[in-house]
């Protein structure tokens, strides 16, 4: 009866305990000398790791890093055959940010490229750890992966060689951390279909972090449909490429339903959805004239004929800098917009606090009706 | 299973309006008596732990409506029951004769798995009362006829006996209940081992 | 595939509610199972798949109530299990946010009443502010039925932890405000407002054509509904005021706006059920005032009715105080039952008649001395049925039925008829019933009497209580042209015979003046009436000439007052005989001329002989039938033996009388009886010579000697042996008390003679009678010779 998406959400915790590390690209030839790079971070063992996918949709946790943070470690080349030398034409180490696009492969854009030369060329006799910094540097951008792009940061360590490289690289992680925004305005809205539905719907902001609650309230003006179910979506859309090479990606993160059977004029009805359980990102408008991460609500009424009527509304989410948060609060949060009723009493007063508002933000826009029930969903 | 260190007991207490059913549990559960009288209509239920036979056992006690009318979406509660208690007002000799019909509704709706040993107990209630109307002996012969039932004349107003008589079904409900849980009602359990791999409905001994 | 046989409604409904079970029970398991292990997610996983089995929209009420009431048994395992982990202080962080998760908003919202609930019972976070939580929250569920078990959920798991305080009892330790009774009654009300909308919602959603299941579904549901009013009526800390104040205005006011038959009157009842009577006897006036609001359909008389029922019994509980003094109960009742009635014009008057009916009820149980109270219901009930002008109550009509019932009240709760006249209005609206129900009332009414021998001591009751039950004294304007079965008839004037007994006062003029009011009622009776019932008041008035006898000390006119009684029941005794009546004055003439002897006032051996030479005539020119004749001269007979007021000269013209009429009737075995009765007016009649029996042997032995010679002629000799056997009994019983002129030899001609001609009778039954006749008078006989004190005096008897 739960859905399947929401039924892991819920009740599974995240498995604990991960390893740490990319793949190492080795060199092809096994002849001459090689060697094992590693790179170790520094402070690594207090610094928080975060999870990201992986292009082929596994887990995997690196290193969390934020914007003006220094990125600093070492580099530790140890000799495959002890006593053999190995030659080199320098070694040096990257610290790159880029997006990648599922369709255009191998073409990376790169926003962030800085290089550090750690040897000069010639000679490695003996294993070594060579330290290295990137002081302060810019991360724009939130790591990313999606059904189109991808967006990474990454250290790669390069052993020049002759005929094949010894490169090494390693991902982190990048978080963009926003300031409570000062101005976030509730959204409200009357919506309808003349003569046959029209609610006042109300969210009690427009830009939620991502371990918020979104409170809210739908109110019935009029109700002339047998309404059988209602629910809240949160859409994603995920925007590739420009122009007529747009690719729109949408993805239902969460189908939360928030009201079950047929409402008559005048009900109202709350809403409470907890963010924290979706896996949602920051929003992402116009990523490096690149991609676009859009999150959208979307109320979706049901009627006994199973025709849909719903409304999408764009929010912002943003990654919240402080963490502390007193749980219950949300948890028992309501919403009580001054422009909707307060649902208590009797119905006579909640029709007159109808009566009495007058400042929507849009009048009578017409939700959409989908009748074969395809389309946004 | 046996081993589950808390007990819920479901016990059902029935009889004709007004024999002081919701006075019986009010007295038992919360120790409080009120002359006031409020018909019970529906269904609801008091909970309380108590210790029987040193295991910690929470009896939910479910005060029902001795009118029919007040019961209109039937008697679905009875469903589950560990125990019943059977009231009547030792001034009222018809609500004595109605025990009879109680019982029988009772098993009937209930469907327990062994009805002959059900765990029942007889309350002869309002014993501080002068009119007595049921004598004791009248009483305790019917209780024998069904099955040596326990019975027990109390006051709720008064609280006497009230303790010992709710005592008395939680002890044999756990009795029962014992008995029950060796061949619980879980589902059946299809086992995996090798020297049961037959086919269970072809187990058939006969 | 199979082709599966369709499956009937029911059927349907039992595999619907087998499949959810076995979910239920599967499920449950697994839950169990898991938190046994400890492993509360998958534990709360599978309870959320159980509860799943709540959203569907496929089962009845009453299967969803048993799929309801599985589920909530185990979600008590569920309950159990947290508020144990609680208090052992393993806390589970943010339960309350982590089962908001769930996407489905039954099973949410089951899970979340759940663990708010060991929340509250764990101090965790302000019950309060939970409590205002779940009852919002429940909003979401719009769905009727879902919706009504969803809040009934809520409103189980929180019946022990409303707060139920005056003031705020908040502690550091608990999580916040733990609130006030106050928010408990706020809780209950919101949540009872949203169940009875989506209660009243069901009535407006479907087809119509579905009307009548609908409706049986709601009446089916309504228990969830009533629960809301069950919590109120728990709350301790409610009193009188706050329950005044608060919860009933608000109650009241969501049942009369729900403007919704069936809810309303549901909820009137429940409110009279579930609060205590105190509480409704402070706030009568505006329960009473919403009844007059409600709608048109609500059958509101049987809300009042159940009120006035329950205050009823309440003041006649020997428990309860009593209803206290200010409170006028009455006259609330009476006033507002008359707003309702005011309102609803179109309230049929059966059910108006109801009304007062509960509100006689009332009268008497609460006020049981106050006969104007029931008096005044019952001038309301006349005046209703002027302004309905309705004069004719059809026996069989519901109002007729209703009018009964209102009427019977008085009578059979006072059980006293003179109590009953005390009410103005009950003759009065008495007049209404048709033919019929006036019957039948003035049966009951006068049964009554008779049962509780209620004595009826002055004329102008008799006079009043006559009237009223006037059908059964005369004929009726109104009666049906077919009369009565004559059986019925004769029981009814049965009846009223007996009830005549009853009209005694101990005041013996006062007793004469309700002798003549009843002669007056019933003399009018007519023919088939009266010898029913005059003869009771003859012989009333005979006891009262007795009387006046035996107070002769204290009356001096007592005389004169004898006379005038006699005289009254001469009179009446003629009305009878006018009527074409003979047996019955014949012998209240009899019965008069005894009295009359007895008596002895000055004068009496006039009316003795008057009504002896009464009882003649009738003898003579009413009685024809020569059975009826020998009935009638043998009782003359015997009621002259009896007497002695008569001298010589008026004595022996009646002896002479009787023996002459004796001898003159038609039949031969009738002049035999009738010749050989008379002989005992010689032996053991009166003589006034020597203050004692006459013992005439010379004319008691004439007598039988002509008995035997009219036996003789008698042809059928059958008769003929049977009148000798009779006239031998005559001959022992003279023989035996000493008259000399009849010996032995006497006795052994009749009995020879007997023996004679008894060989030659036919056997038969009638012959076998005479045999055992004649062998037990032998038999007395032989025993006389054979005891020695009689031996001698039988000596020479041939046997």
């Amino acid at each position: 009866m739960v859905p399947s998406s929401t039924k892991s959400v819920v009740f599974h915790k995240l498995p604990v305990g991960v390893s740490v590390g990319g793949p190492c690209k080795m060199s092809f030839f096994g002849f001459g000398q090689s060697a094992d790079v590693n790179i170790v971070l520094d402070g690594q063992e207090n610094r928080r790791t975060a999870e990201i996918k992986t292009e082929d949709g596994k887990r995997e946790k690196y290193y969390l890093y934020f914007d003006g943070e220094t990125v600093s470690g070492s580099v530790n080349i140890a000799l495959k055959k002890k006593g053999s030398k190995l030659e080199h034409q320098g070694i040096k180490i990257e610290f790159i940010g880029q997006i990648e696009l599922y369709y255009d492969r191998g073409n990376h854009h790169e926003f962030t490229s800085l290089v550090k030369e750690l040897v000069r060329p010639g000679e490695l006799t003996h294993d070594v750890s060579l330290n290295f910094e990137f002081s302060q540097v810019e991360k724009p951008y939130e790591s990313y992966t999606g059904a189109n792009v991808r967006l990474r940061y990454f250290l790669r360590v390069t052993i020049v060689k002759r005929l094949s490289d010894v490169v090494k690289e390693q991902d982190i992680v990048v978080h963009t951390l926003s300031q409570y925004p000062e101005l976030n305005s509730s959204i409200k809205m009357e919506v309808g279909i003349e003569d046959c539905l029209h609610i006042e719907f109300e969210y009690n902001k427009s830009k939620y972090h991502l371990k918020d609650v979104i409170v809210g309230k739908i109110y019935f003006l009029l109700v002339r449909i047998k309404i059988k179910h209602m629910e809240l979506q949160v859409i994603k859309r995920e925007t590739t490429g420009t122009g007529p090479n747009t690719f729109n990606e949408n993805e239902t993160i969460a189908k939360y339903e928030i009201m079950d059977g047929a409402p008559v004029r005048g009900e109202s009805i709350p809403i409470r959805l907890f963010l924290s359980g979706y896996e949602l990102t920051p929003t992402m408008k116009d990523i490096n004239k690149k991609f676009s991460v859009r999150y959208y609500l979307n109320l979706v009424l049901v009627d006994e004929e199973e025709r849909r009527y719903f409304k999408q509304q764009e929010i912002t989410i943003f990654r919240r800098a402080d963490k502390v948060r007193k749980n219950y609060q949300a948890a028992l949060s309501h919403h009580n917009p001054s422009l909707l009723s307060d649902g208590g009493g009797s119905g006579k007063s909640q029709y007159q606090n109808t009566e009495e508002e007058n400042s929507k933000e849009k009048d009578g826009e017409a939700v959409n009706n989908d009748e074969g029930g395809k389309g946004v969903i | 299973m046996a081993s589950r260190k808390k007990v819920l007991l479901k016990v059902i207490i029935l009889g004709d309006s007004g024999v002081g059913k919701t006075s019986l549990m009010n007295q038992y559960v919360a120790k409080k008596f009120s002359n006031q009288y409020k018909a019970t209509i529906g269904a609801d239920f008091l909970t309380k732990e108590v210790m029987v036979d040193d295991r910690l056992v929470t009896m939910q006690i479910w005060d029902t409506a001795g009118q029919e009318r007040f019961q209109s979406l039937g008697v679905a509660f009875y469903r589950g029951a560990d125990g019943c208690v059977l009231v009547f007002d030792v001034t009222m000799p018809n609500t004595f004769r109605s025990l009879d019909s109680w019982r029988d509704e009772f098993l009937i709706q209930a469907s327990p798995r062994d009805p002959e040993n059900f765990p029942f107990v007889v309350i002869g209630n309002k014993v501080d009362l002068e009119n007595r109307g049921v004598s004791g002996r009248r009483a305790q012969g019917w209780c024998h006829t069904k099955g040596d039932i326990p019975y027990f004349e109390t006051s709720a107003k008064e609280a006497i006996n009230v303790e010992q008589a709710f005592q008395a079904v939680a002890k044999n409900a756990m009795a029962q209940e014992t008995d029950v849980e060796l061949c619980s009602e879980f589902p059946d359990p299809i086992k995996l081992s090798g020297d049961n791999n037959k086919p269970q409905g072809n187990n058939c001994p006969c | 595939m199979p082709t599966t046989p369709q499956l009937s409604p029911q059927e349907e409904q039992e595999k619907l509610l087998e499949e959810a079970l076995n979910v239920v029970k599967t499920q449950a398991f697994q839950m169990k199972r898991c938190l046994d292990k400890g492993r509360l997610m998958d534990g709360l996983k599978h309870a959320s798949t159980m509860l799943g089995e709540l959203r569907t929209s496929l089962l009845s009420p009453k299967s969803y109530y048993e799929c309801y009431m599985a589920i909530s048994d185990e979600l008590r395992h569920l309950e159990m299990y947290l508020v144990d982990e609680f208090q052992k202080g393993r806390k589970v962080a943010d339960l309350y946010e982590l089962v908001q998760y769930a996407g489905n908003i039954v099973p949410r919202l089951y899970l979340l009443i759940t663990v708010g609930t060991v929340y509250i019972k764990s101090n965790e976070l302000s019950r309060k502010d939970i409590l205002k939580d779940l009852v919002e929250m429940c909003r979401g569920v719009q769905h009727p039925l879902r919706g009504l078990f969803l809040r009934n959920y809520l409103l189980q798991c929180t019946k022990n932890v409303l707060p139920d305080a005056v003031e705020d009892q908040s502690t550091e330790s608990s999580g916040g405000e733990s609130g006030t009774v106050m928010d408990s009654v706020d809780f209950i009300q919101l949540n009872f407002a949203e169940m009875n909308k989506l209660w009243v919602r069901m009535q407006h959603q479907g087809h119509s054509r579905d009307r009548e299941r609908r409706e049986n579904e709601r009446r089916e549901l309504r228990i969830l509904v009533g629960t809301n009013l069950v919590r109120l009526s728990q709350l301790e800390c409610i009193d009188i005021e706050k329950f005044k104040q608060s919860v009933l205005p608000g109650v009241l006011e969501q049942v009369v706006n729900c403007k919704d038959a069936i809810a309303q009157e549901y909820l009137m009842e429940c409110v009279i059920q579930v609060f205590p009577d105190d509480f409704h006897l402070q706030s009568l006036s505006s329960f009473l005032r919403a009844c007059a609001e409600l709608h048109p359909n609500v059958n509101v008389k049987n809300i009042i009715i159940a009120l006035i029922d329950r205050l009823a019994s309440f003041a006649q509980n020997e428990e309860g105080s009593g209803i206290p003094s200010e409170i006028q109960l009455f006259d609330i009742f009476s006033q507002q039952i008359s707003q309702v009635i005011q309102n609803r014009p179109d309230m049929p008057p059966e059910d108006i008649v109801s009304l007062q009916v509960a509100l006689i009820n009332l009268a008497l149980k609460c006020y049981p001395d106050k006969v104007d109270y029931v008096d005044k219901v019952l001038e309301t009930t006349e005046d209703i049925f002027n302004r309905l002008n309705l004069d004719h109550v059809e026996h069989g009509s519901p109002v007729s039925k209703e009018l009964m019932r209102l009427m019977k009240i008085p009578v059979d709760t006072y059980n006293n008829i003179l109590t009953v006249l005390e009410l103005q209005h009950f003759g009065p609206l008495f007049e209404y019933f048709d033919y019929k129900g006036r019957q039948l009332m003035s049966c009951h009414i006068i049964n009554n009497a008779l049962e509780n021998e209620t004595m009826i001591p002055a004329q102008e009751n008799v006079d009043a209580i006559l009237n009223i039950v006037n059908c059964m004294v005369q004929d009726q304007n109104d009666q049906p042209e077919e009369p009565d079965d004559p059986e019925d008839f004769a029981e009814e004037q049965g009846l009223m015979g007996r009830f005549i007994h009853l009209l005694q006062s101990e005041d013996p003029n006062q007793q004469f003046l309700i002798l003549n009011t009843a002669r007056k009622h019933f003399g009018a009776g007519g023919d088939k009436r009266i010898k029913f019932t005059l003869p009771p008041i003859v012989f009333a008035a005979y006891r009262l000439a007795i009387r006046y006898k035996q107070l002769s000390d204290e009356d001096e006119n007592w005389e004169k007052k004898c006379q005038k009684i006699f005289q009254f029941c001469h009179q009446t005794i003629g009305a009878l005989i006018k009527a074409e009546q003979a047996e019955i004055p014949l012998r209240l003439f009899l019965q008069g001329s005894l009295v009359a002897g007895q008596i002895g006032f000055e004068n009496s051996e006039t009316v003795a002989y008057e009504f002896l030479s009464q009882a003649f005539s009738i003898y003579e020119d009413e009685i024809s039938d020569s059975k009826a004749q020998l009935a009638a001269i043998t009782l003359i007979i015997g009621t002259l033996e009896q007497m002695s007021c008569f001298g010589e000269e008026n004595q022996q013209p009646l002896f002479t009388q009787c023996a002459l009429a004796a001898s003159k009737l038609l039949k031969k075995p009738d002049q035999c009886r009738g010749v050989s009765v008379s002989s005992h007016l010689f032996w053991s009649g009166f003589s006034q010579a020597t203050d004692g029996e006459f013992h005439d042997g010379k004319r008691v032995s004439d007598c039988l000697k002509k008995g035997v010679k009219i036996a003789n002629q008698c042809m059928d000799s059958s008769v003929q042996v049977q009148l000798f056997v009779e006239v031998l009994n005559h001959y022992i019983f003279f023989f035996e008390k000493g008259c000399e002129q009849i010996s032995v030899q006497v006795l052994n001609q009749i009995i020879s003679k007997i023996r004679e001609l008894l060989p030659n009778l036919e056997s038969n039954e009638e012959t076998e009678q005479i045999n055992k006749h004649f062998k037990n008078t032998l038999e007395h006989l032989q025993l006389k010779l054979d005891n020695a004190e009689s031996a001698e005096q039988y000596a020479g008897l041939v046997l």
